[in-house]
């Protein structure tokens, strides 16, 4: 027997944090949740798998649409006609009542709130149940693993599992699982892969497409194939899209020229060994102090748009860096002209949440914008560079006639 | 550190030019465009730096006549003497020479910073230059915007930080007005952007439920349409059939025709029962054949028993008579042999006769002729009898013997014509003739009395003969003609001789008889069980007799050939069209036409079915395809990105703004009970003496005059806003001194100050000098009078 276990699709889950991505690359972007999930199925019926099980947060009720839908239906549609069942649980994301009754189509199995098993029987005549349940609502306190029924005399058992050990997600235990003597379980909900036990395999596909840098490196699902009585899972990658973090050191540098000489070659080297379209996030090292415009540059975004636009001129699409972040030693500098009490004691007044809040955010209601400010990261990095800003002004090297 | 000379080589204007400032008070007089700017921006570049950077908004001074740029400024600090020469713009050369050693330091530089300490040169003019600029922005300023100038006046460079503050705040304010609803600003515009995107993702999500029935309506469009196609395919199968029907239709009514003739004709006599009857009819044929065979049998037996009796009486009456009939038929022929004998003599007597008179001769009449007409009238009689017998009324023996009279009548008057005839005929008298006369009258005698006799015989004879027809006797020819009496009793003889046989043979066939006779009675029981059965059967079909029986048998035979032809018809036919066909109430043709209406208008129910379904496609299609979700999700996640990084760039102008503000209040703060003191004195000195106190509460100014009248800023006229003002900058001045001593550079703004204030002005500035070294560049002639010729440089 073959099956697919995959979990977290997000279809239609917008990226985050994406930066001046040009159109023709955010067309891929945004379509990335979807061609990840046709890859899925274009793997499922080039293998001709039993069946595909997606434990959970398929799509987002919050981002449940027409299209996701219609899209759905038309995807389980293709592996209906090689009679390839679908085994769907809802998970935290995309629980739904009124999608309850929706019609995935006729090989599609929904399961209820309830654990529930399913039977089927392989093309090769292996009889497997598949045991499952999806959330009513957000948050599953109860351990739903206690309702799951032991192995039943079939030649496979596989437990669906949308949840994470600690938390309000069905709380569970790796014992719990054990204990059932199923042969393989399917987890959803972490987005990280992982592999949490061997005997039997208890599994988090992870999600199937990164959408921001922190869901970093190669993304895709699990192929179960059984060798004797085992079932063995292999990952097989299938994101569209990457994301991940380079770290680039760099020896100290002058004028704006020499980073970008310095950066280029190492970019283009790494965008060589993918294949993927690569988000990146460079980490960059500086082993001294950056001069005022360089970093401040750094940290405006402008030197990311002349290394993209250097990237696009030497052909190179498939790389494109969304940000970037600076370490450097710490400066340290005290702000000229006024006495370092005075601008310390201000910034402590100036940089508090608080004035944050009244100066920017107050007639903006938007969560996105009060959360996102109400980071000590975001906050630290707002102090930070208004005192490049400060410093600018007052060594006033804007030009320099020599 | 106080400047004693200042020698330019070339700056602006100014070319070649030198000036000593021996007093601490020095005022430099000139009118307007005497070089007063240009000398102060000389200073300040000579001790900062000349202008480095070029462009059209910076005034570099480049000197008007060909001099070097440049020149060299004299001073005393910390009680040393130092000349500092500067050379050229860019590329500038400095030379710092100590004149009490006439060192000239090699690397000038640190030299220079370590004499200007931390201040730089916007410090310098924030904290040392008042000018005229800086008045009249004062003037422009509201009464809280003063108050927090007034309050940040104790930090270093406060003008200019506030300057820079105010920049950032400005570049801000482009960027983002968070009250304001117009999306002029581009970060208010990308938050309306975003909120319109968030509004139409809303609108997007909203089409879910009209997608969800959408989605409904196509199934059901496609399940009316599946509908309507397989009623049409029904409606044209029926059609098929109902064609087949019509076609069928004929034979049909015909079939029902004979179907309804045989429902009418119920079958009567089953098979069984026929075939029972037959079995029965052919018992009775055979026991009918057999039984009239018996019976002739047994009737021939019993003719000459049953006869016989009757027979035999005539037989016993008849046989012992019949030798003497026998006889008298004998005699009969004898005596007619003997007429006849007579007749011929007698003929050929009267040829003879006849002969010998013939020419002369009567024609006479011949014997036969005689007994011709002797028959003739004998025949009469008979018939006379006859008829007498026949139809008289009268009984038998009355009649019989009328008639035997008439019958003689009839005979003798028939006798009496022919003798006289015959008399006639005699007459004939001739020679010859008496002879032959004779011989005839002989020969005629014989003969009649011959016929007498026979004519006795065939009277007895004739009534023998009535008795015998009277007898009745089978093969026995009935006769009353003598002549058949042989014959007759020639048969009556064979007759009793056949009796005799038969009498001996009956005798022999009793006992067989008795046999014969017990199995015809068996026979006769059969016959009668049959036909009782027969009766049976025929009661049992509700039929009277045999011939209804057999015509009942005849139509159903006719029947069972309907039938046969019935079930001919009916295997062109299936059941179902049977069915159908008797089911029909409407002719086939007005179902076909019906039909084909059905199946037209099916055909147009259809055709709109389909060209709905194909809008409400093109309708699901636009639902799923009008603006994906996913696109839009996308734009509010990159406007979000794009908005929070804009509104961070906004955060971080605003923040610094901010953070300036709050760093000069803080560093204002500490200075400001020693700046207030001093304002209070230089602000009392400036109004004469009307204010006496400036008060500072909680970050508010009020001023508190001689008669102890609060007043608050808003409530100061122009004039001694400007007032408090320079009182503060000079009293902020006078204490940073005590960090760094520096000349006070006041450019004239006090372009309102009247003739008074400005006196009280100069003295200020005169009792400033004595701490300090104050430059004053002034147009206003007042200073002429105010000041010392020592003190003053006229331009």
């Amino acid at each position: 027997m073959k099956f697919i276990h995959t979990a977290d699709v997000h279809l239609g889950h917008p990226f985050t944090g994406l930066n001046n991505v040009p159109n023709n690359l955010m067309q891929q972007v945004e379509q990335a949740t979807f061609t990840s999930f046709i890859k899925l199925i274009d793997f499922a019926l080039a293998n001709a798998v039993d069946f595909v099980v997606i434990t959970g947060d398929l799509f987002d009720t919050q981002h449940q649409s027409v299209q996701v839908l219609d899209f759905l239906v038309a995807q389980f549609k293709r592996l209906a006609i090689q009679d390839i069942m679908v085994y769907l649980s809802f998970g935290n994301h995309d629980f739904n009542q009124t999608i309850a009754e929706f019609d995935f189509g006729s090989n599609v199995t929904l399961f209820s709130g309830d654990v529930t098993v399913k039977h089927q029987t392989t093309q090769h005549g292996e009889s497997v149940n598949i045991v499952g349940f999806s959330y009513q609502q957000q948050h599953v306190k109860a351990k739903v693993i206690d309702q799951f029924p032991m192995k039943e005399t079939v030649d496979f058992q596989i437990g669906m599992y949308h949840g994470a050990i600690d938390g309000p997600y069905a709380p569970f235990s790796i014992t719990d699982m054990r204990a059932k003597h199923y042969d393989y379980w399917a987890l959803g909900h972490i987005h990280k892969r992982q592999v949490l036990a061997q005997q039997p395999y208890i599994i988090y596909p992870g999600n199937l497409q990164g959408q921001n840098i922190k869901e970093s490196g190669m993304k895709g699902f699990y192929l179960v194939t059984n060798q004797g009585d085992r079932l063995i899972p292999e990952f097989i990658p299938g994101a569209n899209v990457i994301w991940e973090t380079l770290t680039l050191e760099i020896p100290a540098v002058a004028t704006q020229n020499d980073l970008l000489k310095l950066l280029l070659p190492k970019l283009e080297k790494f965008a060589t060994e993918h294949q993927e379209l690569v988000m990146t996030r460079i980490d960059l090292v500086s082993q001294f102090a950056l001069p005022n415009l360089l970093e401040l540059r750094l940290l405006d975004g402008a030197t990311v748009n002349q290394l993209n636009q250097e990237l696009r001129v030497n052909g190179i699409n498939q790389l494109w860096i969304n940000d970037l972040t600076l370490r450097q030693p710490e400066q340290n500098q005290a702000l000229a002209g006024l006495d370092s009490q005075a601008w310390d004691a201000a910034a402590k007044i100036v940089f508090a949440p608080t004035n944050i809040h009244n100066t920017g955010l107050k007639n903006v209601p938007e969560a996105f914008v009060t959360s996102h400010f109400d980071q000590v990261e975001v906050q630290s990095q707002l102090q930070h560079r208004a005192k490049l800003l400060l410093e600018l002004y007052l060594s006033e090297d804007i030009v320099d006639e020599n | 550190m106080k400047i004693e000379a200042i020698k330019i080589y070339g700056f602006g204007k100014w070319v070649n030019q030198e000036f000593t400032l021996p007093e601490m008070m020095t005022v430099f007089y000139g009118e307007n465009e005497a070089g007063k700017s240009t000398l102060m921006a000389f200073i300040n570049g000579m001790l900062f730096g000349f202008a480095s950077k070029k462009s059209k908004f910076i005034n570099t001074y480049e000197p008007k006549q060909q001099a070097v740029y440049g020149g060299e400024i004299q001073f005393l600090h910390h009680n040393k003497k130092y000349r500092l020469i500067r050379r050229y713009r860019t590329n500038s050369e400095i030379e710092l020479i100590n004149l009490q050693t006439n060192e000239n330091y090699p690397n000038p530089q640190p030299i220079l910073d370590d004499i200007l300490g931390p201040i730089t040169s916007e410090t310098f003019q924030q904290i040392y230059a008042i000018n005229a600029d800086e008045l009249a922005e004062v003037r422009s300023l509201t009464p809280n915007e003063l108050e927090q100038r007034l309050l940040k006046i104790g930090a270093v460079g406060a003008i200019g930080w506030l300057q820079v503050a105010d920049k950032f705040e400005k570049e801000a304010q482009v960027l983002f007005a968070a009250n304001s609803k117009n999306g002029k600003r581009p970060l208010n515009g990308l938050l309306n952007e975003y909120r319109r995107t968030v509004d139409n993702q809303l609108e997007i999500q909203r089409q879910l439920p009209t997608y969800f029935a959408s989605l409904e309506s196509l199934q059901s469009q496609h399940v009316a349409i599946d509908n309507l196609k397989a009623e049409i395919k029904k409606r044209q199968a029926t059609l098929v059939e109902l064609n087949e029907l019509a076609r069928l239709e004929p034979l049909y009514q015909q079939m029902r025709k004979l179907e309804r003739k045989q429902a009418q004709q119920v079958q009567q006599i089953n098979e069984e029962t026929k075939v029972r009857f037959e079995q029965l009819q052919f018992q009775k044929t055979n026991l009918i054949e057999e039984i009239t065979h018996l019976e002739q049998e047994m009737h021939t037996s019993d003719i000459s028993s049953v006869y016989g009796q009757e027979f035999e009486q005539q037989v016993t009456k008849l046989q012992p008579r019949l030798g003497m009939l026998m006889e008298m038929a004998a005699n009969y022929r004898a005596m007619e042999q003997q007429v006849n004998q007579l007749s011929g003599q007698y003929q050929t007597a009267l040829n003879k006769f006849n002969e010998l008179n013939s020419a002369s001769q009567l024609q006479r009449v011949t014997p036969p002729t005689k007994q011709n007409k002797s028959v003739k009238w004998t025949i009469g009689a008979i018939v006379a009898g006859i008829v007498i017998l026949l139809f008289l009324p009268f009984t038998i023996i009355i009649k019989f013997i009328i008639a035997i009279i008439v019958m003689a009548i009839i005979w003798i008057i028939g006798q009496q014509t022919s003798s006289i005839e015959i008399t006639n005929d005699e007459k004939i008298p001739m020679a010859n003739i008496q002879v032959a006369q004779s011989q005839l009258l002989q020969v005629q005698q014989q003969l009649q009395a011959s016929q007498q006799q026979l004519q006795k015989l065939v009277q007895a004879i004739n009534r023998e003969q009535q008795g015998i027809n009277n007898l009745k006797l089978e093969n026995v020819q009935n006769s009353v003609i003598a002549s058949d009496f042989p014959r007759q009793l020639q048969q009556i003889n064979q007759l009793l001789n056949e009796y005799m046989a038969e009498q001996q043979a009956n005798a022999l066939g009793k006992a067989d008889q008795v046999y014969q006779e017990q199995y015809y009675k068996q026979r006769q029981q059969q016959l009668a069980n049959v036909r009782r059965e027969m009766q049976t059967v025929l009661n049992s079909v509700g039929l009277i007799d045999e011939s209804e029986f057999h015509l009942q048998l005849v139509k159903q035979n006719v029947d069972a050939q309907q039938n046969q032809e019935l079930r001919a018809m009916q295997k062109q036919f299936t059941e179902l069209q049977i069915k159908r066909l008797a089911s029909l109430t409407t002719p086939v043709t007005d179902l076909i036409a019906s039909t084909n209406m059905q199946l037209t208008q099916d055909k147009v129910q259809m055709e709109a079915l389909e060209s709905q379904l194909k809008t409400s496609q093109i309708q699901h299609l636009k639902v799923v395809s009008n603006g994906t979700l996913n696109e839009v999700e996308q734009q509010v996640a990159n406007l979000q990105h794009d908005f929070l990084s804009g509104l961070e760039d906004f955060m971080v102008k605003q923040l610094t703004s901010q953070w300036i503000n709050e760093a000069l209040k803080q560093s204002s703060q500490q200075r400001m009970p020693q700046i207030i003191l001093l304002a209070t004195k230089y602000f009392q000195m400036l109004t004469g003496g009307h204010f006496v106190a400036i008060k500072m509460e909680s970050n508010m100014i009020s001023l508190v005059t001689s008669t102890e009248e609060n007043f608050t800023l808003a409530e100061l006229s122009k004039g001694t806003s400007e007032q408090l003002y320079v009182a503060f900058r000079i009293a902020f001045a006078q204490v940073l001194a005590d960090l760094i001593e520096f000349p006070i550079i006041i450019d004239d703004g006090f372009v309102n100050f009247d003739a008074q204030r400005l006196e009280r002005m100069h003295g200020l500035m005169l009792d400033l000098s004595t701490k300090q070294q104050v430059i004053y560049f002034t147009s206003n002639p007042t200073v002429l009078t105010d000041f010392t010729e020592l003190q003053i440089v006229t331009l």
